[in-house]
């Protein structure tokens, strides 16, 4: 009992130590699937000219896909304005992978859509638990991440979409 | 470096597709036990105390194991019936050769010596109760005696009867068992019944010196149920279990009465010895 | 842990202030996450909660990689000595630096030493792969290479001894796994293939597992015999292969794989020698506002696992991965029972088909509706006993069964008919969900206590409303209808989040058609949960029904629980 209060006082700080660093973690680089099988290197998601943003999420969860139709209301501003792109890497693994497809299409998201079926990339990010969204620069450098959903939530999204715009103007 | 990881990769792949078992049936031998109608006489759990099993390697062309059996004579002196020896000619030095035309050598004792890496020591060694003293199996001689102490001290905990049925007809060797464990011993036990040989002349290396007329005693000679036997899974309705095995010996050069039968009881998860019992075939 | 602590504090230590120093330069780069989940018990005997000897338990991890240009290097250091009841059901306890490798990758080659995480095709014959909330990692230690020597192949070869939970002694292990797998993309390869709408690939894997066989065995034969299946007839090398396929032409697409595993005796299949096999199919074709769906399964004796003696219940040492291809659910009362890929075989099937209705048109309004149908039917696969097991009594050390192909066996596990409508309503600030399914579960089997065969209907409602940009409120309400098992649950949840760092929270399970009065229990849970940026700190109190945790693919179960929790996760 001790021991564990011990400990996790002591990796709480840690961790929340880190947390407070932003010290330009870079996409990582994971070899995707494409909704058609073909493979997709993040590193094509880097273009050099507009930011992008990256969303992991799987059919089954719920939050996953409220914030993916949330934002399916806006994308197509949030492109106009910033010339976005939202990559969402579904971790559906083989039991599910192939209802992506499908589910994707007749939502009518305009997305990348990827597919990350033994969480390689989630596990290179770091991601604990889906929903969990990051904007990244032109360049690939992550600006900003966030993890669960409410609704609304998109709207923070956007600020920071629009405060990395304001600087690139700077 | 594209050249070497193919050629990696190759190697891979071709270890990979060595690695695949295809095993032909039947799988299942049938425990090839006879039928026993033998009465074993009543046993007083009182009289009954654990015996110690020394398995000595050696080799007819191996200098320094004679020292190795006059330090078993000495121990046998010592613990008499309480110590059984079994002699185990394996290795290199018990390959026949020149004028040590006599092979010794059993499937059995390859086995056992290198299960429990003689080769390591090399001979002479032994294994007492096979089971380990200060982390080892294999034994150098000046640890066999404190090797026994330890395993004499260990609580008896199953007593073994035997009954050698001898067919001078058929030539052939019916051993009868009876196992009971004792004092509420529960744990899975495996039984091995193995024949060896006393007084046996043929050439020994000892230093320098060759002697012709050597005499080597508890050699074994075979195995009735396989390098480490079988488990005794059935026990009759007072708990005890009756297990009979058979031999043929029609195309073997023994001489019968100088054979005994050495019975080891092992502990079926470990292989460490329970308990050791020895049969002389003319008492 | 006298020893571990000082050494991980220096560890710590130095990575904190490196990272803080290097920044953004060139020394590279690291990041992590952490996550403790930890539990105060109170004993509730009505719903099975037992009293547990530490009162606090927690499951605490704390992983940190550093990229430097095509490098990574990464380790985990898991506590779980006092983990939370259910890993500690399932053996998943102990403390220790659980995953460590250093990965070279350009885009040529990637190299990894140490332990890794590997799936090849749908995982048929190798997935090594971790669930921290399940309490599965089935990482391999040993080295894995990638090559691509041309765009559209992909070589990959691994070699490695699977991790046991906390036992970390890998020098007596007597087992390791090594594998293959080569993927051919046709469609990446040539240009014009892709240009035209064609999607074209192969692949195939295999795997091999070596484990020492050193003792015999014995079988109780008829008339108290006994039967020897001797070490030798044991196999020592186990080897699996698949072949697999990936056909698309614009919106149609075919995926099929089919992968066989020689004789293995094992604890799950009964030390039966008959090979084993598994077979998917899937096709879908999608539009826009159109998919749909239809998959076939089948597996007969795939259980594969680095020690043949480990039994089925959980995935310890699991070396490959069968999914079940039904859909699965999150919706609170199906929860317990999600259908779960069963060891021994499996035949089913399974279809969906997603529309929507079209924004704009008169039935769909301005944000159309999204209609999910969906059905999935499961059942054991035949089996036939050969005569030698037929004569035995016991399939133990024989063929054990022959079993047609294509044929159901008689025993249906699970059935699904579903239906799910979402629609968001012209003032867009209001949302609707409805779901309604019935299912058809069989509890002997899956869940092994013998009982009637398990038929729900469950019907889900969900309400949405967006009080402004930052506050919402949600409601649920969820009725399952049966007559066996537990019988008819209600449940509801009232959820008000407040963007982006709230989330407030009551719900209730009622179990008020039990029929024993006593077991009409309410399973309340009340969670409030804060987050910033990747850091999610949550505390819920209530009671937790025994069942069934799923996540993603794969099942355990979990027993009952009532107390109060604290969830803490980060990721930097």
């Amino acid at each position: 009992m001790k021991k564990i209060i011990i400990l996790a006082v002591f990796f709480l700080t840690c961790g929340s130590l880190f947390a407070q660093l932003d010290n330009g973690a870079r996409l990582p680089s994971v070899d995707l699937k494409t909704l058609d099988g073909e493979t997709f290197s993040t590193k094509q998601m880097t273009t050099g000219e507009h930011p992008f943003i990256v969303s992991l999420w799987a059919t089954w969860c719920m939050p996953c896909r409220e914030e993916l139709d949330a934002i399916s209301l806006v994308y197509e501003d949030w492109v106009e304005e910033f010339g976005v792109t939202l990559f969402a890497v579904s971790i559906d693994d083989s039991r599910s992978a192939s209802k992506v497809a499908p589910f994707v299409r007749a939502k009518g998201w305009e997305y990348v859509v990827l597919q990350d079926v033994n969480s390689d990339f989630k596990r290179a990010l770091n991601v604990v638990d889906v929903p969990f969204l990051c904007v990244f620069d032109q360049y690939g450098n992550l600006v900003w991440s966030h993890t669960s959903y409410a609704q609304g939530g998109e709207e923070e999204v956007y600020e920071v979409l629009k405060k990395l715009q304001n600087k690139d103007k700077e | 470096m594209k050249k070497i990881s193919l050629i990696v990769t190759l190697a891979i792949l071709l270890s990979a597709f060595v690695s695949c078992d295809k095993i032909e049936g039947p799988y299942i031998t049938p425990d090839d036990s006879v039928e026993t109608n033998v009465e074993f006489p009543d046993l007083d759990p009182s009289t009954v105390f654990r015996k110690v099993l020394i398995e000595e390697y050696t080799g007819t062309r191996c200098v320094n194991c004679p020292d190795g059996h006059r330090e078993l004579e000495a121990l046998h002196n010592r613990y008499s019936d309480t110590l059984v020896a079994i002699g185990i000619h394996a290795g290199t030095f018990a390959m026949p050769m020149g004028a040590f035309t006599t092979d010794f050598r059993t499937e059995e004792g390859n086995a056992l010596y290198q299960d429990y890496a003689v080769a390591q020591i090399g001979t002479p060694a032994a294994v007492v109760n096979r089971s380990p003293y200060n982390n080892t199996f294999a034994l150098n001689i000046s640890s066999w005696q404190p090797a026994i102490e330890q395993e004499k001290s260990k609580a008896c905990v199953a007593a073994v009867q035997l009954y050698i049925e001898l067919n001078p007809v058929d030539k052939t060797i019916t051993t009868h068992t009876k196992t009971t464990p004792l004092n509420g011993y529960e744990g899975n036990m495996q039984l091995a019944l193995y024949l060896i040989e006393d007084g046996i002349i043929a050439p020994q290396k000892d230093g320098e010196e060759t002697i012709d007329d050597y005499v080597h005693n508890h050699v074994l000679r075979a195995s009735f149920n396989g390098v480490y036997g079988t488990q005794l899974t059935t026990p009759e309705e007072d708990g005890t279990y009756l297990k009979s095995y058979q031999i043929d010996y029609s195309q073997k050069s023994w001489n019968i009465s100088n054979c005994s039968i050495v019975a080891v009881l092992m502990d079926a998860d470990t292989r460490e010895v329970l308990q050791v019992e020895q049969e002389k075939f003319i008492p | 842990m006298r020893r571990i602590f000082p050494i991980l504090t220096a560890l710590l230590i130095t990575v904190l202030c490196s990272s803080t120093a290097w920044g953004q330069s060139k020394w590279g780069h690291i990041s992590g996450d952490f996550g403790f989940n930890g539990m105060y018990y109170i004993p509730d005997s009505i719903i099975g909660a037992k009293e547990v000897k530490e009162k606090v338990r927690a499951n605490t991890w704390l992983n940190l990689n550093y990229t430097n240009s095509g490098f990574t290097a990464g380790l985990r250091y898991e506590f779980y000595s006092y983990p939370l009841i259910d890993f500690e059901d399932i053996g998943y306890k102990g403390q220790g630096l659980t995953h460590y490798f250093l990965d070279y990758k350009n885009d040529f080659i990637q190299v990894t030493a140490g332990t890794f995480y590997e799936q090849f095709g749908n995982g048929f014959t190798l997935r090594a792969y971790e669930d921290r909330q399940l309490g599965i990692d089935n990482s391999l230690l040993g080295a894995r290479i990638k090559v691509t020597p041309y765009k559209g192949i992909t070589l990959k070869g691994v070699w490695g001894i699977e991790r046991k939970n906390f036992d970390f002694e890998y020098t007596k292990r007597h087992d390791y796994v090594r594998g293959l797998d080569a993927e051919l993309s046709f469609s990446d390869m040539i240009g014009t293939l892709s240009e035209k709408g064609f999607v074209l690939s192969v692949g195939g894997s295999f795997v091999s597992k070596y484990e020492k066989s050193e003792k015999d065995m014995y079988i109780t034969l008829p008339d108290n015999q006994t039967g020897i299946l001797s070490a030798d007839k044991i196999p020592q090398n186990i080897a699996t292969w698949a072949a697999r396929l990936n056909f698309g032409y614009k919106g149609f697409r075919l995926e099929s794989e089919f992968a066989h595993k020689i004789n293995d005796p094992n604890n799950t299949n009964s030390y039966i020698y008959k090979n084993g096999n598994s077979f998917l199919l899937t096709a879908s074709y999608s539009m826009k506002g159109f998919g749909v769906e239809a998959s076939f399964i089948r597996s007969d004796n795939m259980d594969f696992r680095s020690q043949r003696d480990i039994s089925a219940s959980t995935s310890l040492l699991s070396i490959n991965y069968i999914p079940a291809v039904n859909r699965q659910y999150t919706y609170a009362l199906l929860a317990n029972y999600t259908y779960a890929s069963q060891p021994n075989g499996q035949i089913g099937v399974q279809a969906q088909v997603n529309y929507k209705i079209p924004k704009g048109s008169k039935l769909g309004g301005k944000y159309g509706i999204d209609i999910t149908a969906n059905y999935a039917r499961f059942h054991n696969v035949e089996q036939k006993l050969v005569p030698d097991a037929e004569a035995n009594g016991l399939m133990n050390g024989t063929d054990g069964y022959t079993s047609r192909f294509f044929a159901f066996g008689n025993d249906l596990l699970y059935q699904d008919i579903g239906i799910e409508f979402s629609h968001r309503f012209n003032n867009k600030n209001w949302k609707l969900d409805l779901a309604y399914n019935f299912i058809t579960y069989n509890l002997t089997i899956l869940q092994g206590h013998p009982s009637p065969m398990f038929k729900g209907h469950n019907v889900m409602g969900k309400v949405t409303y967006k009080i402004n940009t930052k506050h919402a409120l949600k409601l649920e309400l969820h009725h399952l209808y049966a007559k066996e098992d537990d019988g008819s649950w209600l449940y509801g949840l009232l959820e008000y989040s407040i963007a982006p760092h709230w989330f407030i929270s009551v719900a209730d399970q009622w179990n008020y058609g039990n029929a024993d009065k006593i077991h009409r229990t309410h399973y309340y849970n009340i969670a409030a949960a804060f987050v910033i940026k990747t850091t999610r700190i949550s505390l819920n109190f209530g009671k937790t029904k025994e069942g069934i945790l799923c996540i993603g693919g794969v099942c355990r179960s979990v027993p009952a629980s009532y107390g109060l929790g604290l969830t803490v996760t980060t990721s930097f």
